[in-house]
């Protein structure tokens, strides 16, 4: 086992730099061939979601339910800057294994052995970058065309040379102007462009950009507003409220090569909360339907136009936003699928061929995976909210669930052997007391928040069933009709992404420092680590000369993490949250 | 530190107290909200700047997604309520941050600031 400290990295950069180079120089290049065919290539994890089929599903089998008893940590690489936790995707390439960490941290590591090959730390211009509250974030990478891509928390997008981490561009993408907004989400490479959102939400300002990007000059190739972008947007906002609108897509979103199409979830609108209740088409700080946040939005790859959407939460009214960054292509009998989780704790299966001409995406089902929620009765099977609980100004008891939702921003992951869909919730609730809020000046980027709340355990289910403490589940279900195949109770909300592999083994990087690997068919617990410390970042499977690896990153802290405390005390109450490390495990 | 105890549980004290010593009052759920007797001996002191400026609504739109509870509970960032931290110190915070800390000091004006400020000082030591 190999334990890289910080220090003893970055001294050791120059020594190895030798057989990084010569390990390079065996790998081909990440070309559009190889992306668009990534669901083929088992041995390598070239994007955040894998491929664009959205699985986070490895066809590896060599760690499987027979042996997986046997993993054991293979190496692990401790970067600086962890602050809030290592929150990224890493990316596997040819025996290499790329990660990013708070700030704007790229490490480019040998895949077998953990030593480092380069490393690159952007010069965030912090006074802008810590204009807001996401200002540590970084959730990872896009590689090809020779180069390595990352969104900075100050508006800039970067591309690193792969084989040497030197700068090819660093261009400002987002400017002041609009608001102190930045990148916190991993891009995507669709064809010779990059595709990144801008966080917003509850920031105040507009519009919530989604940008693509020239891979190898760095100009904007095409932007599309998710707020205030068009006139049907403008009309759903009165008042011109678009303008402090919030909006943006902070996830990674997907690509689907069979209609040409982007498909990307949009951010909740500003302010979070609206105190006039249930008059918000009329009356109120935005007054309507507040297109195109908290919804889906299909945009067409090479010109950004609007070709689809469906807005998942009309007049969003508890932050249930739409930026998770899941899409997950499911083929049956003849008919394409597009699986969406939504922060409020709903599954949406869009129709992925009813797009085109900018109208509503058509929906096959919907259905809900959260367990103790009260802010709406249910959904339809054509996603519309049923039994809305509006939030007017004052005091509202037992809202669940709380502002964090029951599904968070990481992803679940997908068997298509098994057909079977792993997805987590957290189930906690809060008081909220809601306020008419001070509006900020246009474009401002201020937060632009309408309550004050305090996060508290559900006290009963959907079902009646009474509860006594916040938990949390793995749930695996039939993605198309949701129906339930196990699942699993967790003390700990688990906050990470999950993994599926061909192994049929899901592994669970859990709140509590915990690895799980379960058996994909039943949900038996197989094995377990102990990390050290929390995890809520992403988790991948690669090969490197014919042994397959797992890596996880771990590290601990965030605006969902920072309720565990209050909610379960330890092991949370002395959880460190400037720490982290790249874990990597083998047989 | 003077208290560390609950709101429900300092109603309690005060109702017992209240009870001992012979007044003859009736309490009927009197729910005595800290966070309200702070701002209202701060929002006076504002209101030559906004009228009906309310101190609560201002920490509520910038500071809630951090500070639960109007600032009585710990969440991702610390519990404010009994800090021992000067009311300079607090508008140096506010204005400039400290990662991950947004500084506010380009988005607040000095005076919102300051009513902050005050407000966070004449918190009791309060734990929600």
């Amino acid at each position: 086992m190999t334990r890289w400290t910080t220090t003893a990295a970055v001294k050791a950069i120059s020594a190895v730099a030798f057989l990084g180079f010569a390990s390079q120089a065996m790998a081909a290049d990440v070309t559009w061939d190889r992306l668009l065919n990534a669901q083929n290539d088992d041995a390598n994890w070239m994007m955040y979601h894998k491929d664009f089929t959205g699985h986070h599903h490895s066809g590896l089998k060599q760690i499987n339910t027979r042996n997986v008893k046997n993993l054991k940590l293979a190496w692990q690489h401790n970067p600086a800057a962890t602050k809030r936790g290592i929150q990224g995707f890493p990316l596997a390439v040819d025996g290499m294994v790329y990660y990013t960490t708070t700030s704007g941290t790229i490490w480019a590591l040998n895949g077998a052995t953990g030593q480092p090959v380069w490393h690159h730390a952007a010069k965030i211009d912090v006074e802008r970058a810590e204009g807001t509250f996401y200002n540590p974030y970084n959730r990872g990478l896009a590689i090809g065309h020779g180069n390595v891509y990352m969104g900075t928390t100050d508006g800039r997008l970067i591309a690193l040379n792969a084989k040497s981490g030197e700068v090819v561009w660093d261009n400002e993408i987002m400017t002041v102007a609009k608001g102190n907004k930045g990148f916190t989400g991993a891009p995507v490479i669709v064809k010779d462009m990059v595709i990144l959102g801008a966080n917003g939400g509850e920031l105040a300002g507009c519009c919530g950009p989604i940008y693509a990007v020239d891979a190898k000059s760095g100009s904007v190739t095409w932007q599309f507003d998710t707020i205030g972008g068009d006139q049907r947007s403008r009309d759903s906002w009165g008042n011109d409220s678009w303008k402090i609108g919030g909006g943006g897509g902070w996830m990674t979103g997907s690509y689907d090569p069979a209609t040409n199409t982007v498909w990307w979830g949009t951010a909740n609108p500003a302010p979070d909360y609206d105190y006039i209740g249930g008059d918000w088409m009329n009356n109120g700080p935005r007054p309507g339907l507040n297109l195109y946040s908290s919804s889906v939005v299909v945009l067409d790859a090479d010109s950004g136009e609007l070709s689809a959407y469906f807005q998942e939460m009309p007049h969003d009214a508890w932050d249930f936003d739409s930026a998770v960054g899941e899409f997950l292509m499911v083929e049956k009998d003849g008919k394409r699928n597009m699986v969406h989780p939504n922060k409020g704790g709903i599954i949406f299966v869009y129709d992925a061929d009813s797009v085109g001409g900018g109208n509503e995406l058509a929906v096959n089902n919907a259905y809900m995976i959260g367990e103790t929620f009260n802010y709406i009765k249910g959904v339809t099977k054509e996603g519309r909210l049923v039994g809305r609980r509006e939030l007017p100004e004052g005091k509202h008891m037992d809202v669940c669930p709380a502002i964090d939702g029951a599904i968070s921003w990481n992803t679940g992951a997908y068997n298509p052997k098994r057909n079977t869909h792993f997805m987590l919730t957290q189930e906690f609730c809060f008081d909220i007391e809601v306020v008419n809020p001070e509006r900020p000046d246009d474009f401002s980027g201020q937060a632009y928040f309408g309550a004050s709340w305090t996060s508290k355990a559900p006290k009963q289910k959907v079902d009646g069933t009474p509860v006594d403490a916040a938990y949390g589940t793995l749930q695996a279900r039939d993605p198309l009709t949701g129906k339930m195949k196990w699942r699993v109770e967790y003390k700990y909300p688990v906050l990470a992404s999950l993994l599926s592999t061909g192994g049929d083994l899901v592994f669970v990087p859990g709140a509590d420092g915990m690895f799980d690997a379960r058996d994909a068919k039943s949900g038996k617990l197989l094995w377990q680590s102990n990390m050290g410390t929390g995890a809520h970042g992403g988790v991948i499977t690669y090969m490197v000369d014919g042994k397959q690896y797992v890596a996880v990153v771990t590290g601990w802290g965030s605006h969902v993490a920072g309720n565990y405390p209050g909610l379960f005390g330890a092991p949370f109450d002395t959880m460190s949250t400037d720490t982290g490390t790249l874990m990597v495990y083998s047989l | 530190m003077l208290f560390n105890v609950s709101i429900t549980r300092l109603t309690h004290i005060a109702f017992m107290t209240l009870c001992a010593i012979g007044l003859n009052i009736s309490v009927t759920h009197a729910e005595e909200d800290v966070t309200d007797i702070a701002a209202g001996q701060i929002n006076p002191k504002y209101t030559q700047y906004k009228e009906n400026f309310s101190v609560k609504r201002l920490f509520a739109s910038r500071c809630s997604w951090c500070h639960q509870g109007y600032g009585l509970k710990e969440a991702d960032g610390p519990r404010l309520s009994g800090t021992d931290k000067s009311k300079e110190y607090i508008i140096e915070q506010i204005a400039y941050g400290k990662s991950p800390m947004p500084g506010f000091r380009k988005q607040l004006k000095p005076w919102q600031i300051e009513a902050l400020a005050d407000y966070i000082k004449a918190l009791p030591d309060v734990e929600l």
